[in-house]
């Protein structure tokens, strides 16, 4: 039993990490990025919902550049290469998003 | 007879207003190259108006001006076709008022001044732009 009871905890840690995954999630709004800097593991994927009332887009420099994505919509971008990262919105250049890939 | 006046009065305005094979204003305006000049002038007059400026501030001016050098140009007639957002969509967080809109227009005919585009082709040009203001002003 001792040794289910750990197994059991880990697993629903898991699930519970799963179900909310607010690392994973940032948020357009008021023309800014909610959180304005994220930690996320090589591979993990960050998904973008845009709760303004502006189209957005999001590109890196040389790793990737979105489609524009209107009010209510998501987008979500895979990051395969570990560094520090500035996302940026073409349609609103001062919006800021610093990505540390670990 | 009222009513077939009316049928007749409709027809004789769709007769008078010009096809659109026939729509000399993208030409009359002086082509692109005017086209693309009244942007860059207008948007100058834009960023320069206390009334207004804010608006732009967290904009991407660069991508503002090429936008509007193909609306512009489709909006004229001339062979660009705008594949940017809807009106509604593109101004829906801006809140604009209609002295924004005025102010906007007044500006943009400052700018058509300053390029020599003649009066009345100056009065065509707007009166195409005139059906936007129900899209943008929402407030």
């Amino acid at each position: 039993m001792k040794n289910i009871l750990p197994a059991l905890l880990l697993l629903a840690s898991c699930g519970a990490a799963l179900a909310a995954d607010p690392a994973h999630t940032v948020i357009q709004s008021g023309r800014a990025f909610h959180p304005a800097e994220v930690s996320i593991n090589r591979g993990e994927a960050l998904t973008f919902t845009n709760n303004d009332e502006f189209i957005h887009q999001i590109f890196v420099d040389g790793l990737f550049d979105s489609d524009e994505r209107s009010p209510g919509e998501n987008l979500t971008e895979n990051f395969t290469q570990s560094g520090t990262f500035e996302v940026h919105c073409h349609i609103h250049p001062k919006m800021k998003l610093i990505v540390h890939v670990k | 007879m009222k009513p077939i006046f009316g049928l007749l009065a409709m027809a004789a305005i769709a007769f008078a207003m010009p096809a659109f094979a026939a729509d000399t204003l993208y030409a009359d305006m002086g082509g692109q190259a005017v086209i693309d000049r009244l942007v860059d002038v207008s948007v100058d007059n834009y960023l320069a108006d206390d009334r207004i400026k804010t608006i732009f501030d967290e904009s991407n001016m660069d991508r503002i001006r090429a936008e509007f050098k193909v609306q512009f140009c489709q909006v004229a007639g001339g062979p660009c076709v705008y594949t940017g957002h809807d009106m509604t969509a593109a101004h829906k967080g801006l809140h604009l008022t209609n002295a924004d809109f005025n102010a906007v227009v007044e500006d943009l005919q400052a700018a058509m001044n300053t390029c020599d585009i003649p009066f009345r082709v100056q009065n065509r040009f707007l009166a195409r732009l005139a059906p936007y203001q129900h899209q943008v002003v929402t407030r």
